[in-house]
């Protein structure tokens, strides 16, 4: 709920802060949609005990959304974006004892996000062919987690044969989070109302735990 | 961590006020170092009556602001501009007297051929960037 609380400051920070003056001339364009692919890097934080490489951060998810945005000035818009990434896996790694005897199990988790954005941005320049952009918003977002455990065995100090300690078997989660993100982007028209359009967003919970690259194409209304 | 990213976006918001307050076209946002003084008016409108309409004109006028247009009209008290801007704008009137120098526009869009640029290189960038991860997460 803090996080959400930051949010909501951060954004109506901005929003009382850059257009007050503004609101009584109509912006250029009422509205924008976009859709844009891109890189996620999602922090998925190894369970305590993981033995092996910490390596606590999912890079290879192609992510794609899309968006549109309302603007109450030329500089103010309040945008929304629905996406999602492909699925991360991060391979796990941890020892098991049991009856005094000592093994490892394995496991893949993959990680897979479902987000919707709602972020309001001050876009810098009027009328121009070039706009970059600053915003932060607040992120809701679906984490599905699947892990695969391919079991442990354990060879029986009697017969020496092997036996499972712990069978395969799959575990899922589904959590849903709601977190802070700010970014910074342009658009670059190509004609006077279609633009390519590009962004880079952070997303924060105890730190960075989100960063994604975005680019695509969208148009003005 | 938190309370640092929360300064740093007030810190945002805080500088962008000040750039909504001096809001409108970018031209009159610059801040002028020194005020240039204007030229004979008389002079001035000689020499630009002798600019035939459509000329492409970068107008510094004497409070400093700097407008880029394509020259429209000329008369003995004033001028009329269209600036250069994405989407048409409204012909403005420009003063004679307050028209310190004038002089013709090259027509390379500086601007746009970098903004053009940075476009297509961070595209391109992104573009091998997302394959790579594609093809590397298998």
């Amino acid at each position: 709920m803090r996080p959400l609380l930051q949010a909501v400051a951060v954004v109506a920070a901005l929003a009382s802060s850059a257009g007050a003056q503004e609101l009584d001339r109509s912006p250029l364009a009422r509205a924008d949609a976009q859709v844009v692919v891109g890189w996620q890097n999602l922090r998925e934080q190894q369970p305590a005990g993981t033995l092996g490489p910490q390596n606590n951060w999912l890079n290879s998810i192609v992510h794609g959304a899309v968006g549109a945005g309302w603007y109450w000035t030329d500089h103010l818009k309040t945008a929304i974006d629905f996406g999602g990434g492909t699925s991360g896996r991060q391979y796990r790694y941890s020892q098991v004892i049991a009856g005094g005897t000592t093994t490892y199990s394995e496991s893949l988790a993959h990680v897979r996000e479902t987000n919707l954005g709602i972020s309001q941005q001050y876009q810098f320049f009027r009328n121009e062919w070039f706009h970059p952009h600053v915003g932060a918003g607040i992120d809701i977002a679906r984490k599905h987690t699947t892990e695969e455990y391919f079991g442990a065995n354990v060879v029986d100090s009697v017969t020496h044969a092997p036996r499972a300690l712990i069978g395969p078997h799959t575990e899922s989660e589904s959590r849903t989070l709601v977190r802070p993100f700010g970014e910074l982007g342009f658009k670059a028209y190509m004609t006077t109302r279609a633009f390519f359009t590009s962004d880079a967003r952070i997303r924060f919970q105890g730190g960075i735990d989100e960063v994604r690259f975005r680019f695509g194409f969208g148009v003005d209304f | 961590m938190r309370k640092r990213a929360m300064a740093a976006f007030i810190c945002v918001a805080v500088v962008t006020s000040g750039c909504a307050s001096a809001a409108g076209p970018r031209y009159a946002r610059a801040t002028p170092q020194s005020t240039a003084s204007a030229a004979d008016p008389a002079l001035m409108a000689d020499y630009l009556q002798h600019l035939p309409a459509g000329s492409k004109v970068k107008i510094e006028r004497t409070d400093g602001h700097v407008l880029k247009g394509t020259l429209m009209k000329v008369e003995a008290e004033s001028i009329v501009v269209q600036r250069n801007t994405r989407v048409p704008e409204t012909p403005v009137t420009v003063p004679m007297r307050e028209i310190a120098r004038v002089t013709l526009d090259s027509g390379s869009s500086t601007g746009k051929t970098v903004g053009i640029t940075v476009a297509a290189s961070v595209g391109a960038t992104f573009g091998v960037l997302f394959l790579l991860a594609a093809l590397l997460g298998g």
